[in-house]
């Protein structure tokens, strides 16, 4: 799996001690949550909440049909899986791509676009904010 | 790479910058002629160096007009921009020509409005006319159509684009034009920012003109009519189209409601003879669509549904009367005195002034000034009219029509006139 954030390590002198045993850290706790994960065949992206953030909602606008179709069917399996308190079967748990980052390039984009705008002072194209 | 500057110095403070690139329908692949709306609309959203927002704020920042217009053999993007933003403006143009950048959210956006756009055509019965009558009377690139039929539009890619945009955005084939800016300046902007275009001029692209028949019955209380020649030659043929130009002012006509007015064409052939003694005549006009190496030029009209065949009648009398010598030496110098001034008219505009060099060098590869097409004008005479309207006959008829069509003349009895 790879490291998905640039994160802390290197800032300063004491960072640069505990740098090697944060890295070896953060490649067990991945290793951790994509067996969680496997188990109700979900990614991580899966995971993001277009209710909780517009950015989210935006960037699963801009996807491609078959990807958001992709990423229900995953949910749906997954909350069939939740409710009958089952996992997946090896066969299917070897062939799942937990880390495949889909929509987090895109929102990286979105936020860059945003950034842009907050910079010039306006507003962003959609104005609904979560009360 | 073979990339061009061309500029006319003005002494006023609006400039007009524009790129024009030999890339339309005529040269995208056959099933993905709608490519060439799609680049048109995309050409301001977005570069690989810049976002949308980015963009349009400095466009704003500049005080620059932004348009975007493909047609089948050229596209042009253009800015208008006061004379002392001439240097960001062809920076901001050469980004869009040699970066743009094709997302597949926008390219599905825009489909979505290409695909209205293709309904749309419903209602407007001449635009309808005049893309049927070159679907129909060419085979090869200049039978794509430009306006993408619904279907053809659903299948564009983000992939498409780009591909339409390496192979055709090559530096031969590139012009950047500017009205009311120093050579020197725009030159030292564009050279570095067009050097990164590959090499590459433009090909030839093979047609074969061969007429057509074509009806669809939309229904309604008109019947619309477009009836068309070759004109063999093109813009290319520059006496020819010179008597292109003065044919079109000398026909005129227009529709049966117009307040008329000088200048509005109320003394041109079928405004007299035609519209002003058939009532039940709603529209009669000349048009002439001229390309690089060809043309159709003809009558485009729509009358009662019950007329058709009247009204494809006229429209054959109408030609076969100038073809026969049917011109009086006022109407020829009334066209080529109104001809003239439509062109000291247009040329006192800067964006018109940019286009001019622009397509000039695109087609030509020099510029022809103002004072030169005037001077061929007024050498056109009643001989070369009559010349060149037998020379439209002896090509197959392009007989298109659309509304109710039940009146219609078949193709062979025209064919045959």
């Amino acid at each position: 799996c790879r490291t998905r954030t640039g994160g802390m390590a290197g800032r300063g002198f004491l960072s640069k001690l505990v740098e090697p045993f944060y890295a070896r850290m953060a490649l067990w706790y991945q290793a951790e949550v994509a067996v969680e994960l496997k188990k109700f065949g979900l990614r991580y992206d899966d995971l993001l909440d277009p209710l909780q953030n517009l950015d989210v909602e935006e960037a699963l606008k801009r996807l491609p049909q078959e990807e958001v179709d992709l990423r229900n069917q995953r949910i749906k399996r997954a909350m069939d899986h939740s409710m009958k308190h089952t996992e997946l079967s090896a066969e299917m748990k070897a062939l799942q791509t937990p880390y495949d980052f889909y929509i987090d390039p895109v929102v990286k984009e979105i936020e860059a676009e945003n950034m842009e705008r907050a910079k010039l002072g306006t507003s962003k194209p959609y104005a609904r904010t979560i009360p | 790479n073979g990339a061009r500057v061309g500029t006319e110095a003005t002494w006023a403070p609006q400039a007009s910058v524009g790129a024009f690139v030999e890339m339309g329908s005529a040269h995208a692949p056959a099933g993905k002629s709608g490519v060439a709306q799609l680049v048109e609309r995309l050409a301001f959203r977005g570069t690989a160096n810049r976002s949308p927002f980015r963009l349009s704020r400095e466009g704003e920042a500049i005080g620059a007009t932004l348009t975007a217009q493909a047609s089948r053999e050229q596209l042009a993007l253009a800015l208008d921009v006061p004379a002392s933003n001439v240097a960001d403006a062809v920076e901001i143009l050469a980004d869009c020509v040699a970066n743009p950048r094709y997302q597949q959210w926008m390219v599905d956006e825009e489909v979505q409005k290409l695909q209205e756009a293709a309904d749309a055509q419903a209602d407007n019965p001449h635009g309808l006319l005049m893309e049927a009558a070159n679907v129909v009377a060419y085979q090869g690139g200049l039978s794509h159509p430009l306006v993408a039929p619904k279907d053809q539009a659903a299948g564009l890619t983000a992939d498409d684009c780009e591909a339409f945009h390496r192979a055709n955005c090559t530096g031969g084939r590139v012009v950047l034009a500017a009205a009311g800016a120093d050579h020197q300046e725009v030159v030292g902007v564009a050279a570095e920012l067009l050097q990164g275009l590959p090499e590459g001029g433009a090909p030839k692209v093979p047609f074969t003109y061969l007429g057509g028949d074509h009806r669809q019955n939309t229904g309604g209380e008109l019947v619309h009519a477009l009836l068309g020649y070759e004109f063999a030659g093109g813009w290319r043929d520059v006496k020819g189209s010179v008597v292109m130009t003065v044919l079109q002012m000398l026909m005129g006509g227009g529709g049966s409601f117009s307040a008329g007015g000088p200048g509005k064409g109320m003394h041109s052939r079928l405004y007299r003879r035609v519209l002003n003694n058939c009532p039940w005549v709603t529209n009669f006009t000349a048009f002439s669509s001229l390309y690089n190496d060809t043309g159709i030029v003809g009558i485009v009209g729509s009358a009662d549904a019950a007329k058709g065949g009247d009204l494809v009648g006229l429209m054959s009398k109408e030609l076969e009367a100038v073809a026969s010598g049917g011109t009086t030496d006022e109407e020829l110098e009334r066209a080529k005195a109104s001809a003239v001034a439509s062109i000291w008219m247009n040329l006192e505009s800067k964006p018109i002034v940019c286009e001019d060099i622009g397509r000039q060098l695109l087609t030509y590869g020099k510029r022809t000034s103002g004072a030169d097409f005037a001077a061929e004008i007024a050498k056109v005479s009643k001989a070369d009219i009559t010349k060149a309207v037998t020379a439209l006959l002896k090509s197959t008829p392009t007989l298109v029509s659309c509304g109710d069509t039940s009146t219609v003349p078949r193709f062979d009895s025209v064919a045959k006139r």
